[in-house]
C-alpha cells in the first residue's frame, strides 16, 4: 500500500475557503494583526529615517568629516605623502602657517579682508557645495564673502597681500578669477581659497622673501653651501690645546692626521706646501662662517684652512658614476677656479679623469638624492689624477646641502634657492564617518591632537543605538501581544472547527495534512494584517513626511524604510504568525476523524 | 496471509473490548464477507456495538484482535491490519466513502465543491462525475449553494453523492435518515440503493429504522447480547434472515 501524496494545495484551498466563508471573523483578525504590525511598522520607520537623514546629513556634510590638527608644526611633504596614501583619507592639502592667512580682494564693489585656505582638485568642502577648486590664478568665495564683495563666479578680484617692512607697507597684489562660490551651508564666514602654491607664494612675500613669478619684490632665500670638516695644513702638529681651540664651539669634533696616501683618498687631491695636513670633521654640516672661526683661531701659524665634503657619489648623465671631491683653491694645488666663486656657471664646473668626456649640458645629480638635477661643465684643460671628480667647494657645499635639505636650482638666475622644509598644519578629509575616529586616533598616537567631529557622529550612533533597543523593546511586547491574539484566535478557530476536521480526515485527509489548516490559515490571516498594516504605514508615513517636508531637504525624509527592511519585517511577522498556529497545529493533530461520526 | 476472495470486505474473529468504570462491553464479530454491490443493514439497539464496529470498518478505531480485516479492490485485496495512520487515511480517501447523519457536510464549502472533495483528494482532475451524480440525485440546481442553504433531504443526498463519486468500493452510512421525514428517509434509500448496485458499491447502513428496510436490504446484520457476568457484557454480530 503506498502512502498517499500530501494535498498540500487543496488544504491551502480549503483553508483559504474556510476564511473567505467566515470573512468577518477573518477581517477581524487581519486587523487585530495590522493593528500590532502597522504602529510597529510606523515607529521604525520614523527611527530609521530620522536617523538616516541625521547620518546622511552628517554624511553629505563635508565637514563632519574634516580632520584639522590643533598645533602647529613642520609637516614634511614625505610624511604628508604617506598620510595621503591612506585608504581612509579622501582627500588632504597642507597649509601654509597663519602669517599668510589673512589677505585683501578687491572688486568693484570694495574691498574685503579675508581669511584664505589652500584647495585643490577634489576638494569635498568645495565639490560638496558646488564650487570648483581653484587653479593657481584663481580663488572661491564664501557665500558671505561674496556677497560681501558683490562678486560672482567669472568676476575677476585683486589680491593684496601686505607686509610690515620697517615702519611701512609693503604690497603684493596680482589678479584673480572667481571659479566658484561655496554653497551657504559649507561656511558662514569670510573665506577665500586658493590653490595651495598661491597661499605658499603669499606665504613666502610675508616671510620678506620675493615671489618672481608673481612680480613680487624681496629677499631670495639662497642656499648656502655647507661643509662636513675643515682641511688644516700646518708646519708643526696640532697639539691637543689647540685641538680644544678649534673644536670648541665650531660644531666639528674629530681630528685626524692625514699621509699623502690618506689625503688623496680622503680629500681627493695631495697638499705639499705643508709639512702637517690635518682634517677635523663633524657629522653636522657647517658653514662657511666656521672655516672663518678656524682661520681666526689659526692666525699667526701660517696655517692653510680649506672646506672639506665627504666625497659624494654622483651620476652624470645616464651612465657614469664616480666620486666627487672637493678641491679648494690653494697653494701647491693646480685648480681652474678662484677661490672666491659668485653663485652661478662658475659653480658648475668639474674635473674628470682624462678618459671622461662630458657632453655639452650633461646633467649632474646624487646617486642618493635625485631631487636635484644641474648642467655641468667638464674643465678639458686639467684632469683627475684618479677615477673620481673633482668640483669647485661651493658646488660640492651645495650638493651636501641637498642632502639635508630641499632646495631647487633656477636656470633662469642660476641660482640655488632653499625650499620650504615642510607645512604647518594641513586641511583632511576621512572617507567616510567611520574613518573619522581611527583616523584621530592615528594621529594621537603621533602626538598630534586633531580636531573632529567624532563626538557628534558618535552621539548620533548612540542615538541610534539607544533609539534601536527602545523600538525592539516596544516591539517585542507588541509582537508577543499580536502573537498571543493571533495563537488564541487560531487555537479557538480549531475548536470550533473540530468536527469539520474530522470529517476531512474522514473523507482521507491524513493528520499531517490536515496539520497545515491552521497553519495556512495563519499565514493567510498575517499576510493580511501584513497589507493592511503596509497600507497603514505607507498612508502615514506619507503623511509624516509631508508634514515635515519644510525642515526636510530633497531626497530626505522623516520616516521611511527601504525594501530590504520591508522584507524582513513581513518574513518575521509571517514567521512569528507560523509559530503562533503551531499550537493549534498541535490541537489538529489530537483529532480523531471518528469525531465526525460521534459528533453526528 | 489473505486468501483470494470475491469479498470487499472481509472480517474473521474480531474481538474489541471496551472498559468504562470497571464496566466492560465486549464486541465479537465471528465473521462478516460482503460480496460487491451488496445492499447491507447494520441494526440493533443503543449500546450494542454497531458504533464501535463502525469505527472499526471506517478505520478510525483499531480493534485489539482481529485474524484478517482486509478490502478488496481491482488489484486485489488490501490487507488492513498491518496499515499505520497515513496509509489507513489512503485507503479511506479511495475506497471508502461515508455517509453521516446529518450529512457532515463542509459548511465552507459549495455543494459542488463538496461532492468534487473526494474526487480533488484523489487528484481526479475530471469533476465531470460531480454533475451526473448530482444530476441522478436531483440536487443538480444545488450544486453551487452552500450547505447552509439546503433542507435536510438535500444534505443527505448531497451527502450521498459524496460518499459515491469517487465509486469506492464500500459506503458507510450511519442513521442516514435519520434526520429526514419518513417520505423524504424512502426517497433517499431507494435513491442510494439504486446508486450503490449501479455503481457495484457495498454499502453498510445502519439503522434503528426497521420498517425503512424491510425487504429493501440484500443482507441483515445484528447483535446478539449476552451478559457473561455482572461487569460483562458480550456483543456477537450475527447475520439474520429477517427482522
Amino acid at each position: 500500500m503506498k502512502r498517499p501524496q500530501k494535498p498540500t494545495g487543496l488544504i491551502a484551498g480549503l483553508a483559504w475557503a474556510d476564511l473567505r466563508h467566515e470573512w468577518v471573523l477573518s477581517l477581524c483578525l487581519c486587523l487585530a494583526v495590522a493593528a500590532v504590525v502597522g504602529p510597529l511598522l510606523l515607529l521604525f520607520g520614523l527611527k530609521t529615517g530620522t536617523i538616516e537623514t541625521l547620518r546622511s546629513r552628517l554624511l553629505q556634510d563635508p565637514r563632519n568629516r574634516e580632520i584639522r590638527p590643533m598645533i602647529s608644526r613642520s609637516f614634511t611633504p614625505e610624511w604628508l605623502d604617506k598620510l595621503k596614501a591612506d585608504p581612509k583619507i579622501a582627500f588632504l592639502v597642507p597649509t601654509t602657517r597663519s602669517i599668510s592667512a589673512s589677505v585683501e580682494l578687491t572688486s568693484t564693489a570694495g574691498s574685503l579682508t579675508l581669511e584664505a585656505q589652500p584647495s585643490a582638485q577634489n576638494d569635498p568642502l568645495l565639490t560638496q557645495n558646488n564650487a570648483t577648486p581653484p587653479e593657481e590664478n584663481q580663488c572661491v568665495l564664501s557665500d558671505e564673502a561674496a556677497r560681501k564683495l558683490c562678486a560672482k563666479t567669472g568676476d575677476e578680484l585683486e589680491l593684496t597681500v601686505k607686509r610690515l617692512k620697517g615702519s611701512s607697507f609693503e604690497a603684493g597684489k596680482t589678479r584673480l578669477k572667481i571659479s566658484g562660490i561655496l554653497d551657504p551651508r559649507a561656511t558662514g564666514r569670510d573665506m577665500v581659497y586658493f590653490h595651495l602654491s598661491l597661499l605658499e607664494n603669499i606665504e613666502q612675500f610675508k616671510d620678506g622673501q620675493a615671489v618672481p613669478e608673481l612680480n613680487w619684490k624681496g629677499a631670495v632665500p639662497l642656499a648656502e653651501p655647507v661643509f662636513d670638516g675643515v682641511v688644516i695644513g700646518t708646519d708643526t702638529p696640532i697639539d691637543p690645546v689647540l685641538k680644544i681651540k678649534l673644536t670648541s664651539g665650531t660644531g666639528l669634533s674629530r681630528l685626524e692626521t692625514l699621509t699623502a696616501d690618506a689625503q688623496l683618498t680622503r680629500l681627493g687631491y695631495v697638499l705639499k706646501n705643508k709639512k702637517f695636513i690635518s682634517l677635523i670633521s663633524t657629522k653636522r654640516a657647517v658653514g662657511q662662517d666656521v672655516l672663518t672661526t678656524v682661520s681666526n683661531r689659526l692666525r699667526g701659524k701660517n696655517a692653510l684652512v680649506l672646506p672639506w665634503v665627504h666625497p659624494l657619489e654622483i651620476q652624470l648623465g645616464e651612465d657614469i658614476t664616480l666620486l666627487a671631491f672637493a678641491l679648494p683653491k690653494a697653494d701647491g694645488l693646480t685648480v681652474p677656479w678662484a677661490q672666491e666663486l659668485p653663485m652661478g656657471p662658475d659653480w658648475r664646473q668639474i674635473i674628470l679623469p682624462e678618459d671622461i668626456r662630458l657632453t655639452p649640458d650633461s646633467l649632474l645629480t646624487l646617486v642618493k638624492e635625485d631631487r636635484i638635477n644641474i648642467p655641468v661643465t667638464q674643465n678639458n684643460t686639467i684632469f683627475s689624477p684618479g677615477q673620481f671628480a673633482l668640483i669647485p667647494p661651493q658646488l660640492a657645499g651645495i650638493l651636501n646641502l641637498s642632502l639635508r635639505r630641499n632646495i631647487s636650482w633656477l636656470p633662469q638666475a642660476d641660482q640655488f634657492i632653499l625650499k620650504r622644509r615642510g607645512y604647518a598644519a594641513f586641511r583632511m578629509y576621512a572617507n567616510t564617518l567611520d574613518d573619522v575616529e581611527p583616523l584621530k586616533l592615528q594621529m594621537e598616537a603621533q602626538d598630534i591632537p586633531v580636531h573632529t567631529e567624532a563626538e557628534r557622529i558618535r552621539d548620533i550612533r548612540e542615538l541610534d543605538k539607544h533609539l534601536g533597543m527602545i523600538f525592539w523593546l516596544i516591539a517585542l511586547g507588541g509582537l508577543l501581544g499580536g502573537a498571543g491574539s493571533l495563537m488564541a484566535s487560531l487555537y479557538a478557530s480549531v475548536e470550533r472547527k473540530r468536527r469539520d476536521l474530522g470529517v476531512l480526515g474522514l473523507i482521507g485527509f491524513t493528520r499531517g495534512s490536515l496539520l497545515c489548516f491552521p497553519l495556512y490559515q495563519a499565514f493567510f490571516l498575517t499576510l493580511g494584517g501584513w497589507i493592511l498594516a503596509l497600507g497603514f504605514y505607507t498612508g502615514m508615513a506619507a503623511l509624516i513626511n509631508r508634514l515635515f517636508s519644510s525642515q526636510l531637504s530633497t531626497g530626505e525624509s522623516l520616516c521611511r524604510m527601504n525594501f530590504d527592511h520591508l522584507a524582513y519585517a513581513a518574513a518575521g511577522v509571517i514567521l512569528l504568525g507560523q509559530l503562533a498556529a503551531a499550537l493549534a497545529a498541535r490541537r489538529v493533530i489530537s483529532i480523531d476523524p471518528a469525531e465526525a461520526l460521534r459528533d453526528e | 496471509m489473505i486468501p483470494k476472495t470475491a469479498h470487499v470486505l472481509s472480517v474473521r474473529r474480531l474481538t474489541h473490548l471496551r472498559s468504562q468504570a470497571g464496566v466492560h462491553f465486549q464486541l465479537m464479530v465471528p465473521k462478516m464477507n460482503l460480496a460487491p454491490g451488496q445492499f447491507v443493514a447494520l441494526v440493533g439497539p443503543s449500546g450494542c456495538g454497531k458504533s464501535t464496529l463502525l469505527d472499526i470498518l471506517g478505520l478510525t478505531l483499531k480493534p485489539q484482535e482481529i485474524e484478517s480485516f482486509s478490502i478488496t479492490d481491482h488489484t486485489g485485496p488490501i490487507d488492513l491490519t498491518a496499515l499505520g495512520h497515513a496509509e489507513l487515511a489512503g485507503v479511506r480517501s479511495k475506497h471508502i466513502g461515508y455517509v453521516l447523519q446529518t450529512g457532515g457536510l463542509l459548511p465552507f464549502l459549495t455543494v459542488r465543491q463538496n461532492i468534487a472533495l473526494p474526487l480533488r483528494l484523489n487528484r481526479q482532475k475530471d469533476l465531470g462525475p460531480v454533475d451526473v451524480i448530482a444530476q441522478t440525485l436531483g440536487i443538480k440546481e444545488q450544486l453551487d449553494k452552500l450547505p447552509s442553504f439546503l433542507s435536510g433531504g438535500q444534505r443527505q443526498r448531497v451527502a450521498i453523492a459524496r460518499a459515491l463519486v469517487h465509486k469506492p468500493e464500500i459506503v458507510l452510512a450511519d442513521e442516514p435518515t435519520a434526520a429526514v421525514d419518513e417520505l423524504t428517509a424512502r426517497e433517499i434509500r431507494d435513491q442510494f440503493k439504486t446508486l450503490s448496485k449501479k455503481l457495484n458499491t457495498t454499502t453498510i447502513m445502519v439503522t434503528h429504522d426497521r420498517s425503512l428496510i424491510k425487504g429493501q436490504v440484500d443482507r441483515i446484520f445484528s447483535f446478539n447480547i449476552e451478559r457473561k457476568t455482572r461487569k460483562l457484557t458480550l456483543s456477537t454480530l450475527q447475520e439474520v434472515k429477517t427482522l
